[in-house]
């Protein structure tokens, strides 16, 4: 059996600083507090303003205008159009637009 | 028939292993074993066809993740549901091959990727023992900028660590440290290692103003 | 694109919109944008190897930004009707809706367990 020897405390803090100088390391044997965690911490900002998916995700309008050649159908407005058309021929549609003329000459006076 | 078709009617062929040198791993996931035993069946017989020596499948325990939720749109919540999600794992290991060959059968194999099936692939490749020596001339500093994985690796530190110098050098914060002797000095050190990591190409590590210098 | 309801412009989600997801969007967008600078302040101020006065100053400015630009702010929330109860992170939907869409096959690999 090997004897069993004590390595005096100051040695190993020695060891510690040198072995610390050699791999790039902090050597920090009071453990002060030095916000290293602020830095070492993963960013979350990207996962978290990717929630509710890609914010230049193309819309239904935007794929039309890419695909031009290929017919396209949408049926949320597709619906729409139907809607407003039902309610023109009932006479509830738009207001008739005023015109222009008068209501241009009155602001310039 | 041919011989290769009638070869399909029995268990796939393999090339034996001789070096036992690992070149790659290839791990595919799915949702369901049907397609995976059918995908790895395929895998096994293109490898046998471009004499790549290839050990497996083998199976990796599959997942399952279970959620629990009410039943109910509103109240009712005594009675609940519950759904779950079972994800299957096959491994493949490839031996003894040149890398090239390797990589023109995967792009061959993702080329003829059936749907629901995730493709995960390790190389592995090894060097001699004074690469070392090779690294120092390599250089890496137009990779590291350009590549998204060193920015989020690496350099993460050094994004916020060049926020903390710039904050430090505007007014409101260097007016603190002028005041003192001992905090001059830490400022004036950092500032200088600032200038030696800008030199070498931004590889640095932490901000050394964090180091705190024995008294 | 200008949008004179929050203090700062605002790109729109993709999906649902809704003033709740709307407002929480935005948090989302400036958290992000201001995560190094608050990393950066948080750093001074809690390194106690700097001068007192400069982490108090890091402080301060820390309490004096806006509460939007906090990540704890941002509240998960369901981007097929918007609620914020329930949702469950891995989908990020809603319990009601994450039943309907599993029972209807629209999520891949889920269904009904027994054992």
């Amino acid at each position: 059996m090997k004897p069993i020897v004590l390595v005096p405390k100051h040695k190993l803090r020695i060891l510690a600083k040198v072995t610390a100088e050699a791999f790039n390391q902090t050597y920090n044997p009071t453990c002060a507090r030095t916000g290293a965690k602020y830095l070492r911490r993963n960013l979350k900002g990207p996962t978290i303003a990717s929630y509710y998916g890609p914010t230049d995700f193309p819309s239904f309008k935007e794929y039309k205008k890419l695909f031009p050649d290929v017919t396209l159908y949408d049926d949320k407005e597709d619906h729409r159009l139907k809607k407003v058309a039902a309610l023109k021929r009932r006479g509830k549609g738009a207001p008739p637009k005023k015109k222009a003329g008068p209501g241009g000459d009155k602001k310039k006076k | 028939m041919p011989i290769n078709v009638v070869a399909n009617y029995y268990a796939p062929l393999r090339r034996e292993i001789v070096h036992h040198d690992l070149v790659c791993q290839i791990q595919i996931r799915s949702y369901s074993s049907d397609i995976l035993e059918f995908y790895s069946q395929f895998i096994l017989r293109s490898a046998y066809y471009i004499n790549i020596p290839i050990s497996g499948p083998l199976r990796l325990p599959v997942q399952t993740s279970r959620w629990t939720v009410i039943k109910s749109p509103f109240a009712q919540a005594k009675s609940k549901e519950n759904f779950e999600r079972k994800t299957h794992k096959r491994v493949f290991k490839i031996w003894d091959s040149d890398p090239e060959v390797v990589d023109i059968w995967l792009s061959f194999l993702t080329k003829h990727s059936l749907d629901n099936i995730g493709l995960k692939v390790n190389m592995y490749k090894r060097e001699p023992l004074d690469f070392d020596k090779e690294m120092e001339n390599i250089d890496i500093s137009g990779f590291i900028n350009n590549s998204k994985l060193f920015n989020n690796l690496d350099t993460q530190e050094d994004i916020i660590g060049e926020k903390v110098h710039e904050l430090l050098n505007t007014s409101s914060f260097s007016r603190h440290f002028k005041d003192n002797e001992y905090y001059s000095q830490m400022l004036e050190s950092v500032n200088q290692d600032s200038d030696k990591i800008e030199s070498s190409n931004g590889n640095s590590n932490e901000n050394s103003s964090k180091q705190k210098p024995q008294s | 694109m200008k949008n004179f309801r929050f203090a700062a412009p605002m790109k729109l989600p993709p999906g649902f919109i809704n003033t709740r997801i709307l407002r929480d969007n935005f948090k989302r967008q400036q958290s992000a944008e201001h995560e190094v600078l608050i990393r950066a302040l948080k750093y001074i101020a809690r390194n106690t190897t700097l001068p007192p006065r400069a982490r108090l100053e890091a402080q301060l400015q820390l309490t004096s930004m806006p509460h939007y630009t906090r990540i704890t702010s941002c509240k998960d929330r369901c981007f097929v009707s918007g609620t914020s109860r329930s949702v469950l992170k891995h989908f990020h939907i809603n319990r009601i809706q994450f039943r309907e869409m599993a029972l209807g096959g629209l999520l891949p690999g889920v269904r009904k367990a027994a054992w």
